[in-house]
């Protein structure tokens, strides 16, 4: 196939990648933008018959970090920004149990998110996403564990907090004395 | 007789692992995989945004005048 065909078939992939990593339709058509521009420019190193995926997503990665790392400072404080930003946009996503999650995904570390994201939903395979991610399937397993382990705290939290008793009402039921009933 | 200093520190105050939470586990990693695939299918399906499908036709006007240039280099 024409690679330059086979690059448009994989625009709403890319799109759904850079969606999940950044959480922000804005900035994530932004990353697409520089990925497919990169890409298209590159399409001569391209070997024609290898992984077209796994190249646009390891361009979109890279993309993505660069423009992490730049703005390290802003993302720092921009986590709650974020929750709120998508808390006054219910509508947004449908349902409420997806705003949470999405909030909670954003709480993860990118390497987390990104590892969980590619092998949970992209349907990439685990050597795939190593190449992708430049590490080591193990790396990408243990990534993918403590992505799932730290989302099912955030999530176990927001149920019980929804029913209390939390960290601050504690003290006071825990009760110092314990009277011996001597008769 | 002031033996209120042996107050034996409650140690046992909350069982980290009560009977069940195996279970929750589970039904939260499954609430997590579906959660994750549908959020991404959700994305899968929306369309195109407009400045990307200009992006490309851009893209392509430039292989094109390349092309026609004789820069390409297939």
């Amino acid at each position: 196939m024409n690679p330059r065909k086979e690059l448009l078939e994989h625009i709403p992939n890319l799109r759904a990648f850079a969606m999940s990593l950044c959480g922000s339709a804005d900035r994530a058509d932004d990353l697409v933008q520089e990925a497919l521009v990169k890409a298209w420019s590159n399409l001569d190193s391209f070997e024609v018959g290898t992984n077209m995926r796994a190249w646009l997503f390891t361009i979109l990665r890279n993309a993505f970090y660069s423009e992490l790392r730049k703005r390290r400072r802003e993302v720092e404080d921009a986590d709650g920004a974020m929750a709120a930003k998508l808390a006054t946009h219910p509508a947004q996503s449908g349902h409420m149990d997806f705003k949470d999650f999405r909030v909670a995904l954003d709480k993860l570390p990118p390497d987390q998110r990104e590892a969980l994201v590619l092998i949970g939903a992209s349907g990439m395979s685990y050597d795939e996403a190593a190449e992708i991610c430049d590490c080591a399937v193990g790396t990408v397993k243990s990534r993918v564990n403590r992505a799932r382990q730290r989302l099912a705290e955030i999530l176990a939290l927001e149920s019980v907090a929804e029913f209390g008793p939390d960290g601050t009402s504690q003290p006071i039921v825990s009760s110092p004395t314990t009277t011996r009933s001597v008769a | 007789m002031s033996s209120n200093q042996k107050s034996e520190r409650n140690v046992n105050q909350q069982n980290p692992n009560p009977p069940g939470s195996a279970a929750l586990d589970e039904r939260l990693q499954a609430h997590i995989g579906t959660q994750l695939k549908s959020m991404y299918d959700s994305f899968l399906t929306e369309p195109i945004p407009d400045r990307l499908v200009e992006l490309l036709q851009e893209l392509d006007r430039v292989s094109e005048k390349k092309a026609a240039r004789g820069e390409s280099k297939e």
